[in-house]
């Protein structure tokens, strides 16, 4: 299978051959041909029109009895287990702001198909029209009894932390907010790496984050748990560096509670500026800010401590070009581009996260699923061979998915919130086939020429 | 005793932490604003809330209480003694400010500050405490509802 190039090599150091406009020009057209980029085939054999009293009326009629008696029959029955809701008001969909949720559509899509052509799973886009937070909520816990899972998307910031912490506690199937878990998931992957490369420990060093949007709150309270001190970490977001005494600290309070916590929990030191005092003396730097080049300059990673870890995640262009970080004594540098090496993309997350937990029927996703995930991604990447440029798996090396998606299964099993338990060749070998099968029929369909090719 | 980093103590305020305390009752006006534009701070607040506080100390019927942490103001109570002429119990403590910076805050500062006011109240033979704060302020509801009080008078506005 070809590589995905997710991010469009755009400016002077991009390989990418193609530019934006004609990426755009091409994706209007082909979305328009095949008219969208999903559909629902039965899974189940018909040898007549008789077959269809199995799986319709009159035989149907058994399993719903079965499952008024136990609701969670659901997950065994039908097919509730493998399905996931992808659900999005439409309010911050890409770069693009809050374009409403038609338009917001192509995007559920294409990351429906990432989730099946990824993950085995059978992900349905979903936009709801939805006036405020409450009624989201009120909508995602309305359509909960059919799905096995539900993937939140692109939701404005603050709303998306309420959306997400209210829905974690009132659904029983797991509820996982991509912009936030998946990248943080997989931010949290990578500097397990990059710092066993520079040889430091996640409890002593020091950590600025640049920007304090939903990946970077999350990435940051992640991080935390995984065992990096609070008073070590400094935020940063566009008013400058979060402090306990800053002047529009109780603003926060009440319009980002979570955005007021890191303030007062985080930057022992009561270090005031920006993004270059952030930075300065510190041995990781996180940006998850704004478009780049000139976001953070050449001398404020000069200003790091010894052997400096950069992460500059704003896409399409880094906050800072690798080669300036290097040149500035960046040791590892990641950005958010598949043409740069070590790209920290949630779709090394997202896809094998709903493997693990939908094949285990699992009612939640906790935060130690989480690190559970970030450290067997890592812990891949670890046995290849780790290297400055290679600190994270790549979205080709497709046996990373299947091992991820194990580990959180047997995870969930271990915490005792999955619906059923497997044994480990049991849990394997029902990931192995939802992956592997599922891209299979799809390339079957394709050689076949039902999906015709375009080029 | 204020002997470590986090302990504070109760004590009424002095004139030489006017500074501390007017920053704390400014950061509290502003916060106000955030709920309705009839809360704009006026851009001249910095010198009327000094002189708010200032003249807090030369009035008989004005208590005024810090949370002192190792010489640092973390939190500040100010009420005024009022009559109510028509009512019994006719003498009533209102708090027209509390704030505590964030920090110290879920340490229990507001509410040391709030039942040190009470006491001093009930040694003046007072036997009503209120406060005043916008009705938007959810955390100022929750936390005074917790304390047992309960709303007794509405103040309605409207710009003419």
């Amino acid at each position: 299978m070809g590589i995905f190039s997710l991010t469009p090599s755009i400016g002077s150091e991009g390989s990418g051959s193609m530019s934006t406009d004609k990426w755009y020009a091409l994706s209007l057209k082909l979305h328009r041909d095949y008219k969208g980029k999903i559909e629902v085939i039965p899974k189940v054999p018909v040898r007549s029109l008789q077959d269809f009293a199995i799986w319709y009326t009159p035989g149907v009629a058994e399993p719903s009895r079965a499952i008024s008696r136990n609701p969670d029959l659901s997950f065994t029955l039908t097919t509730r287990w493998n399905m996931l809701a992808v659900v999005t008001d439409g309010s911050r969909v890409l770069g693009l702001g809050n374009i409403g949720p038609e338009a917001s559509y192509p995007v559920m899509e294409g990351k429906a198909f990432l989730f099946k052509y990824l993950g085995g799973v059978d992900a349905i886009p979903l936009p709801i029209r939805a006036r405020d937070r409450e009624e989201f909520i009120s909508i995602v816990k309305s359509i909960e009894p059919a799905f096995g899972g539900i993937n939140l998307e692109d939701i404005e910031s603050p709303k998306c932390f309420y959306i997400l912490e209210r829905l974690r506690k009132e659904l029983s199937i797991p509820v996982w907010h991509d912009d936030q878990q998946g990248t943080a998931t997989a931010i949290l992957a990578g500097l397990i790496n990059a710092l066993k490369l520079v040889g430091k420990k996640i409890s002593d060093v020091t950590i600025a984050f640049i920007g304090a949007g939903a990946s970077n709150i999350a990435a940051a309270n992640i991080v935390i748990k995984y065992g990096a001190k609070p008073g070590n970490i400094v935020l940063v977001d566009s008013k400058g560096i979060l402090h306990s005494e800053r002047d529009d600290i109780d603003k926060l309070m009440f319009e980002n509670p979570w955005k007021y916590e890191l303030a007062i929990k985080t930057n022992a030191d009561h270090r005031k500026g920006g993004i270059k005092e952030a930075m300065k003396g510190a041995d990781v730097v996180i940006a998850a800010s704004r478009p780049g080049p000139g976001v953070i300059k050449k001398e404020w990673v000069e200003e790091m401590n010894k052997d400096p870890i950069v992460f500059a995640l704003a896409n399409p262009v880094p906050e800072i070009w690798p080669s300036e970080a290097k040149e500035a004594g960046a040791k590892i540098v990641a950005t958010g581009r598949s043409d740069f090496p070590n790209q920290i993309n949630n779709s090394l997350v997202f896809p094998s996260m709903f493997r693990g937990v939908l094949s285990v029927r699992a009612k939640a996703i906790t935060d130690e699923m989480i690190i559970t995930f970030a450290e067997t991604l890592a812990g891949y990447a670890e046995r290849k061979g780790l290297r400055e440029d290679y600190i994270i798996p790549t979205m080709e090396e497709w046996d990373a998915y299947i091992e991820t998606a194990l580990a959180v299964g047997l995870k969930t099993m271990e915490l005792g919130i999955s619906r059923i338990t497997l044994s480990r060749e049991e849990l394997l070998s029902d990931i192995r086939e939802a992956i592997l099968l599922s891209r299979a029929k799809y390339e079957a369909l394709m050689k076949a020429g039902y999906i015709r090719s375009w080029w | 005793m204020a002997t470590e980093k986090g302990e504070y103590t109760i004590r009424h305020a002095k004139k030489e932490d006017i500074d501390q305390i007017s920053d704390l009752i400014l950061r509290l006006k502003k916060l106000n604003e955030e709920f309705d534009p009839l809360y704009t701070v006026r851009h001249e607040a910095p010198e009327i809330v000094r002189k708010y506080v200032s003249e807090s100390f030369d009035k008989e019927d004005v208590i005024m209480l810090v949370a002192d942490s190792l010489g640092k103001i973390v939190g500040v109570i100010r009420a005024e003694i009022r009559s109510r002429i028509f009512y019994d119990p006719l003498m009533s403590g209102v708090i027209t400010d509390l704030y505590v910076l964030p920090s110290y805050r879920r340490k229990g500062v507001g509410e040391t500050l709030v039942t040190s006011l009470i006491k001093i109240l009930r040694s003046r033979g007072i036997g009503l405490v209120s406060a005043e704060f916008p009705p938007m302020n959810k955390i100022a509801v929750e936390f005074y509802t917790n304390m047992g009080f309960k709303p007794l008078l509405y103040v309605f506005f409207k710009e003419i």
